[in-house]
């Protein structure tokens, strides 16, 4: 994943799929803790809107993009314009991949988006970008524009809200 | 646990179908679905850009596909709307609304391809008349081979095109069988091979 940008560079359609198989479970997964049952969409646009953007920019920019944190930018900044842009696009014939569905969804995952609903935007976001994704706290600031002091501040008071609303389910 | 494990452990592999939708909305690959002809089952391929190909389905289409357009193909459903103007681009010989994606496809010879839907249905045109129109008039034998490669036979009327002595000519969907077949059927009859 190093030099996935100099590869990006030189060789997009080569190297892209890559960067989904890299991303797509942080990708997916932050965004199902952030948005729920939208979070397939959201992250099909995203990577879609990422791959017209890489082919668009000139290579020095792509070589020195940090991908992890400008993925989760775009991501962020979808609109809701995405379910629009879908219907121009072919869709896979969703029977195909019955095996990834039947996955029983985690009975926790639910209680946590719950949980997570509870807390404000910004902290959420904090909170889920620095835990279930794992960026560091310099990317947060940078895909949030908040400072990096506010951005811990806000993971901490997420954190302790969050045990507080377990204790109260007891 | 505590709370920072929990959340980790939110982590999840997505559904193999985002993978596939990003290839699909990417144009890393095409959709493939089938579709009903007079000449029998036909695998269309489609992308974002346009319908990319016609061909048999019977035929081993996914290696020809690969082959001649280096993307992989995936069993998909067409955009909104596209299935509609497929199904009347099969049965008028004409893309008419439907986009199509001709990349790798000469200027001359989509040129070629754009005059050959200029030919009504039911009627035939030599390969020199398409040459003349395109201003080109010793180029009937490169006509020719636009349309033997014509990636979207059917929907851009090849079968309307024949040899000057009124002869069929060779037809890349199947044959010149077909190509009577689909004449026919619009009413036109050849009396000449």
């Amino acid at each position: 994943m190093d030099d996935l940008p100099l590869r990006l560079a030189e060789n997009l359609d080569g190297a892209f799929p890559e960067l989904v198989e890299g991303l797509q479970s942080e990708l997916y997964s932050g965004l199902r803790s952030l948005a729920g049952g939208d979070a397939e969409d959201l992250a099909q646009e995203t990577f879609i809107r990422a791959y017209r953007a890489l082919a668009s920019y000139d290579a020095a920019r792509v070589r020195n993009l940090s991908l992890r944190g400008w993925i989760w930018t775009i991501a962020l900044n979808l609109g809701r314009n995405h379910v629009r842009d879908r219907a121009r696009r072919p869709t896979v014939a969703n029977e195909l991949f019955d095996v990834g569905r039947d996955d029983p969804e985690p009975a926790d995952w639910m209680a946590w988006e719950t949980r997570l609903q509870k807390l404000s935007l910004p902290i959420r976001k904090a909170v889920v970008l620095r835990h279930v994704v794992g960026l560091d706290y310099p990317e947060i600031s940078s895909v949030t524009g908040r400072p990096v002091g506010t951005v811990k501040a806000d993971v901490h008071r997420g954190l302790q809200r969050l045990r507080k609303i377990m204790e109260d389910e007891q | 646990m505590n709370i920072e494990e929990t959340l980790a452990d939110l982590r999840r592999d997505p559904p193999a179908s985002l993978k596939a939708n990003v290839d699909l909305g990417t144009g890393l690959a095409d959709g493939v679905s089938i579709f009903e002809s007079p000449v029998g089952e036909l695998a269309v391929t489609f992308n974002p850009r346009g319908v990319s190909s016609v061909s048999l389905a019977e035929l081993d289409f996914e290696e020809y596909f690969a082959a001649r357009f280096g993307r992989r193909l995936i069993e998909a459903r067409p955009p909104t709307g596209w299935e509609r103007l497929i199904n009347q681009g099969i049965e008028a010989g004409n893309p008419g609304q439907l986009p199509l994606d001709l990349r790798g496809v000469t200027a001359f010879r989509r040129e070629i391809m754009l005059i050959a839907t200029t030919i009504p249905r039911g009627e035939v045109r030599p390969y020199q008349w398409l040459a003349l129109q395109a201003g080109h008039p010793g180029a009937a034998r490169a006509v020719g081979s636009a349309m033997a490669n014509n990636p979207i036979p059917l929907i851009v009327p090849c079968h309307r095109v024949v040899r000057a002595d009124g002869s069929l000519g060779a037809y890349s969907l199947g044959g010149a069988d077909n190509k009577r077949v689909l004449l026919a059927r619009e009413g036109f009859i050849s009396t000449r091979g």
